[in-house]
């Protein structure tokens, strides 16, 4: 062949063919692939009647009645310790990282970059694998 | 672009999410199939990429801006996808990118899914010889019939460079077929 012209031809086609069924069954394969959306569980607050709030309430504070007939000495409170502190932090306060920095002075951010160790590695590492599309 | 926003919408939605996640998959599975194949040649490998690129589009379709056109920016994911995928072929096999599509392009004719004749095979060869970009290029507008306009918004590239490079391609394509 000497004087093939592309445009001047008939449309070259790629030849590329797929098994059977296959552009049917891709849907079905590809959604059992994505993550299940997560389905939040909020609890409904069942509004008890009045008398069974005042019964509850005079329950506890008989208690603490008998309680505090019961130890007349003063007895300091054992203080938390700071596992103990932190785990209260974590799981019973709604404190966010935006708060904790803000409560932070000069000392305490000195102290805390001296126990962060990443290595270039590992940065280069996070940056490969985050998807960067967010920025089209 | 009301309409594609409204999609976006339904697609971001967690009611309507599913549904139309499916509708997206039914119109653009066979386009984008198509795109990938071109670039990575086997049918599996194809597969696995179209893969990746529905879940990467569903991951990050809450970040999509709308700067572009939504099928633009998932043919622009599909694109990087498949040429990750080569990458990473070639890093684990210690060869080069060309090496990658060299063996691909070998097995294209005992391939059970490739039925094209010596003519499509040489063009497979031809176009094989072109520099990646160009490739892409030639890719994108002869077999797909892309617009210059989408090519432009997919590979980030002007019109002007693209009509360039695209005649560049057809004519070292001509060569080649004219010398083998």
């Amino acid at each position: 062949m000497n004087n093939f012209k592309l445009n001047e031809e008939q449309k070259i086609k790629l030849g590329f063919t797929t098994p059977d069924g296959y552009f049917e069954s891709f849907s079905e394969r590809l959604m059992q692939q994505l993550p299940k959306p997560e389905v939040k569980v909020v609890p409904l607050y069942k509004r008890k009647p009045v008398w069974f709030s005042a019964a509850a309430g005079f329950a506890v504070m008989a208690t603490l009645g008998i309680f505090y007939t019961n130890t007349q000495q003063k007895t300091t409170p054992a203080l938390p310790d700071d596992a103990a502190i932190e785990n209260y932090l974590m799981y019973q306060v709604n404190v966010n990282s935006y708060d904790l920095m803000q409560n932070l002075d000069q000392q305490d951010i000195d102290e805390l970059e001296q126990t962060i160790a990443i290595s270039d590695e590992a940065i280069e590492e996070y940056l490969a694998t985050e998807d960067v599309y967010s920025i089209y | 672009m009301h309409d594609e926003k409204a999609f976006i919408a339904q697609l971001l939605h967690p009611k309507t999410q599913d549904t139309a996640f499916k509708q997206l998959v039914a119109q653009y599975s066979r386009p984008l199939y198509s795109h990938i194949r071109t670039i990575v040649l086997d049918h599996d490998d194809t597969d696995d990429v179209l893969q990746n690129t529905f879940i990467k589009i569903f991951r990050n379709l809450a970040g999509f801006k709308g700067e572009s056109k939504l099928f633009s920016w998932m043919y622009r994911i599909a694109t990087n996808e498949a040429l990750t995928f080569i990458s990473q072929k070639a890093k684990k096999n210690h060869i080069s990118n060309e090496e990658v599509n060299q063996r691909a392009l070998n097995n294209l004719e005992a391939d059970d899914y490739f039925e094209g004749d010596a003519l499509q095979l040489k063009l497979q060869k031809a176009v094989a010889a072109l520099p990646e970009k160009q490739q892409l290029v030639f890719k994108m507008k002869y077999f797909e019939d892309l617009k210059y306009e989408d090519i432009s918004e997919i590979l980030g590239t002007s019109v002007g460079a693209l009509k360039a490079s695209y005649h560049h391609a057809v004519k070292k394509i001509e060569d080649y077929i004219n010398h083998h």
